[in-house]
């Protein structure tokens, strides 16, 4: 990076971080946390319902807060242009900067509640993995349809959408095939299709680490062998770097062909 | 008349001193080493009945010991340790046939021998009465201590550890085949194939043992009713505790726990009647409770933890009764194969019970269904392992419980507590 | 200076720019008026970069602009017609933001501070500003660093009439000490005080580009650009069926 994408990294970041709605969302996350805890009396079960939240409210967070400033700060980044920026470093820029802002939000008020009651344990580690996961790949799938989308109702909602799909409407219909060729051996086949989802892909990564998947006997050894097995783990990195990479890399095309 | 009395009297002592070498007891013959007699067997071939033989601290590699007649064989640590009867992984150590009042304690008795034809064991008793082990150490054995159409013994106090490859070559550590009246107590049994084994016996106590890392059951028992398991703790076991075709059993403040592995049962009950399960722990299995064919049993008071399944129950049991357990974080609560059911879940604490309690009566106001809608999913189709923890599934189950559609409509527990009973073992 | 050959660009089915050829040279103000949609906006987010046309060529300073160039706007100043930063950015910070970002000192920032009297707002978030404020705070922002070239559009909108003709006074100095200045304004007035060439667009073709004096010889009296420009739109109009009417009231931004 060199000296004047740093700046405009510094500027997007300080733009980020003053969003006060961000300090809201994490505060709230620890106030989460800290009722998980609290009403469950044990770490590992509060860890494993905050796992749970996060998976599908990690991306609708950073759905919502990147597309807002996205079309919000339209005008600025118009701005930004004209003055001797590349696209591209702008882009970056407020990729990184929005992927840090937000992993940090979560990732802090997750840790903080903890650290209240001062535990601290390998299961949060793995959930700011995950966390982390999320919102790079939710960040680059906001960014590329905020460039490509003009119009914020549009673009906003198209978002939703996407995330109903992948929060929901993807393991439907993973149910409904798996009912339709409930005759058929599809261990491996559903666990592809789990983890082509980013969302599917972090559960199935949280469901091993807790022992209630050691637990869940047939069905938790097949998850353990699915991310287990070379072939599995392989799978699942994969499937994590192509949610980050493509869309990056196509919104970044949109970004540098993009009029204003 | 008194004279003679005491002439009878003295006449008595003579003949029982005569007999008891002049020793004024049992008669009482040493081995050690270094003394006269340096080895076990020919010490009780020399013995007789009520003879006490004390054996001194050393290992004694002996062909098999067979004891018919009523002795005690005593292991005394003089200062190096218990004696070792050292089988050398070739001979069966010690057979008791036909006679009864044994004791053996206070032995090391290790590497016995294995055989795929006949069960080879460290100490077996075979046809006898009131025979008492206790305070021995077994090590490396295939079977420990194996009793065989034994009636009335005393199991007390023993360590058995194992070090069974394979089930199909490994032994019981306690194994009682056909018998009645035993006492099983305070026994730690480990690394065999079934920590402990029942079968055709009636009357058993088992009692405060410790029976952990077996490579299938922990307890496995067959076709033998009125038995009492109380305070055993059962860990770690490849497939938990079995307990089969047998009725009136009293299960009470055991532990069952760490049973966890594809068919992992913290306790499996097949054809089990009229027996009492209460104030058990059940802590970390896969799947804690497992019913088949069982009817009229009463569960009470139990407390189960941290489950994949805390009660899987058949469609072919009926009658048995489920009050004031707690059943708590556990990834399903109870699954099953039938649409009916046929039991009675009645003041049950549920931790996934979301009702309300308006009339601060302690019982939720709304029946809780402790079936899932996902559980049944999982149970029908395999690969939706791949959804668990879903935000579909979380979905589903909301939806299924306000109207019950896949799940059984009549299992329910109609007064859900809403707080914990502290139920589990009386601490 | 600016020199545009051959541009074109449409969207969707409107074809915003038809081919449009131009230059501005350094030393001259250069306005560039016509109706609304006839592509004016889009000509200056060409020269800025932020649209990339579809056909022909851009020189800044002799230099093709590239589709993905950024360089040519090192020596740019740009000015919105409607500016927005981040409205909790103090001007200050804002200010500086630009300075840092540009990686060039500003030359004239304390006098275009003092001259706009912007002073007083320096501390204040640019959200809270009024829309008069936020244009002078735009002006200081695009001419700190003495840019070499200089993009209006509409500067003067908002700005009251003090303000208005400090700015203005401020242009023509600009251009008499080398700038080159592109001019866009509805107010053809204003044009007719500050402009040196002109040119005139309309549905995204040059219709007329020369020095301003030519174009107010257009018109029968040949006394002001307004007249001019309204005179060329009226028989332009009788000439053409009225289905082919040119559009009014519709503005791509």
């Amino acid at each position: 990076m060199n000296q004047s994408s740093f700046k405009v990294f510094k500027y997007e970041l300080l733009n980020t971080v003053r969003n006060r709605w961000l300090a809201v969302c994490s505060v709230l996350v620890f106030f989460v946390t800290v009722g998980f805890i609290k009403v469950s009396g044990d770490f590992d079960k509060a860890l494993l319902s905050m796992t749970s939240l996060s998976v599908v409210g990690v991306p609708l967070v950073t759905v919502l807060f990147s597309s807002l400033y996205w079309y919000y700060n339209d005008r600025f980044t118009q701005l930004l242009l004209t003055l001797p920026v590349k696209r591209q470093t702008l882009y970056v820029a407020r990729y990184l900067s929005h992927v840090g802002a937000l992993a940090l939000c979560w990732v802090g008020g997750v840790t903080l509640g903890f650290l209240v009651y001062l535990h601290f344990s390998a299961g949060i580690v793995l959930l700011s993995v995950l966390v982390c996961v999320l919102v790079c790949v939710f960040v680059a799938i906001t960014m590329a349809v905020c460039a490509k989308v003009s119009d914020r109702m549009k673009g906003m909602g198209l978002l939703f959408g996407l995330w109903l799909y992948f929060a929901l409407i993807h393991d439907g219909l993973i149910l409904l095939i798996l009912f339709a060729l409930r005759d058929y051996p599809l261990d491996s086949v559903s666990g592809a299709l789990g983890v082509l989802n980013p969302i599917g892909l972090a559960r199935v990564v949280s469901l091993m680490h807790y022992e209630s998947a050691m637990l869940l006997g047939h069905a938790g050894a097949l998850v353990r062998n699915l991310l287990t097995s070379s072939t599995g783990l392989v799978i699942a990195l994969a499937v994590g770097l192509v949610w980050v990479i493509v869309p990056a890399v196509i919104g970044l095309r949109i970004f540098q062909k993009k009029d204003f | 008349m008194k004279i003679l009395i005491w002439v009878a009297a003295w006449v008595g002592v003579l003949g029982t001193s005569l007999s008891q070498a002049s020793s004024g007891g049992p008669q009482t013959i040493r081995v050690c080493p270094s003394c006269v007699e340096t080895s076990i067997r020919k010490a009780i071939d020399g013995a007789r009945a009520g003879a006490v033989i004390q054996v001194s601290s050393g290992t004694y590699q002996e062909e098999a010991i067979v004891i018919q007649k009523s002795i005690k064989l005593m292991g005394e640590d003089t200062g190096a340790g218990l004696p070792v009867i050292d089988g050398q992984k070739k001979v069966a150590p010690i057979t008791i046939i036909k006679t009864d009042q044994v004791e053996i304690s206070g032995f090391v008795i290790k590497d016995t021998g294995s055989s795929y034809v006949e069960d080879v064991a460290a100490i077996k008793v075979i046809d006898s009465k009131n025979c008492l082990i206790r305070h021995n150490r077994f090590e490396n054995t295939t079977f420990g201590i194996y009793l065989q159409r034994a009636v009335d013994c005393t199991l007390d106090d023993n360590e058995l550890r194992g070090q069974a490859k394979d089930e199909s070559s490994g032994g019981n550590g306690i194994h009682i085949w056909s018998g009645s009246g035993h006492t099983v107590d305070n026994n730690r049994v480990s690394g065999h194939r079934d920590g402990i084994y029942l079968e055709f016996v009636s009357h058993a106590k088992i009692l405060r043992n410790d029976v952990r890392k077996n490579l299938r059951y922990g307890l496995h028992f067959m076709q033998s009713s009125d038995a009492d398991y109380f305070s055993n703790y059962f860990s770690e076991n490849g497939s938990g505790v079995a307990v089969m075709y047998s009725k009136k059993i009293q299960m009470r403040d055991n532990h069952f726990v760490l049973s966890s592995g594809q068919s992992s049962y913290g306790l499996l009950l097949k054809e089990i009647h009229d027996s009492v399960i209460e104030n058990n722990e059940f802590s970390q299995n896969t799947v804690a409770i497992f019913m088949e064919g069982s009817n009229r049993s009463k569960f009470r008071s139990n407390r189960v933890v941290g489950s994949g399944w805390a009660l899987r129950i058949m469609g072919d049991c009926e009658g048995n009764e489920f009050e004031k357990n707690d059943f708590i974080q556990n990834a399903f609560d109870v699954t099953t194969n039938s649409s009916q059911s046929a039991n009675l879940f009645k003041g049950n604490y549920w931790s996934h019970y979301s009702g309300y309690d308006l009339d601060r009566n302690g019982v939720g106001d709304v029946p809780y269904r402790p079936v899932s809608l996902s559980s049944v999913v999982l149970e029908q189709i395999d690969s939706s392992y791949v959804l668990l923890n879903s935000f579909l599934f979380s979905v589903l189950d909301q939806v299924e419980r306000a109207l019950p559609s896949m799940t059984p409509e009549p299992l329910k527990d109609e007064e859900p507590a809403m707080a914990q009973f502290g139920a589990g073992v009386r601490k | 200076m600016i020199r545009l050959v051959d541009l074109k660009k449409s969207y969707a089915a409107v074809n915003a720019l038809n081919g449009v050829s131009a230059q501005v040279k350094p030393g001259s103000i250069t306005g560039i008026v016509g109706p609304n949609g006839c592509g004016k906006t889009t000509l200056i987010k060409c020269i800025l970069g932020l649209v990339v046309p579809d056909q022909g060529q851009i020189f800044v300073d002799g230099v093709e602009v590239h589709s993905r160039g950024w360089r040519h706007r090192e020596n740019l100043g740009y000015m919105p017609q409607n500016p927005e930063f981040p409205g909790n950015l103090r001007v200050n910070e804002l200010l500086e933001m630009m300075a840092d970002i540009r990686g060039v000192a500003p030359q004239s920032r304390s006098e275009l501070i003092d001259r706009f009297e912007v002073q007083p707002f320096l501390d204040r978030p640019f959200g809270t500003l009024s829309g008069g404020t936020k244009q002078k705070v735009a002006v200081v922002s695009a001419l700190m660093f003495n840019p070499k070239i200089i993009i209006l559009d509409e500067p003067t909108v908002g700005l009251d009439p003090v303000s208005a003709r400090r700015f203005k006074d401020l242009i023509k100095a600009r251009a008499a000490s080398g700038a080159a200045v592109l001019l866009v304004s509805h107010i053809l007035s204003e044009m007719d005080q500050l402009v040196d060439n002109m040119v005139f667009m309309l549905e995204g073709r040059v219709e007329f580009s020369g020095a301003a004096s030519d174009l107010r010889k257009l018109s029968e009296e040949g006394l002001s650009i307004e007249s001019a420009v309204i005179q060329f739109l009226e028989r332009r109009e009788q000439a053409l069926p009225s289905s082919r009417k040119p559009l009014s009231g519709e503005v791509r931004s």
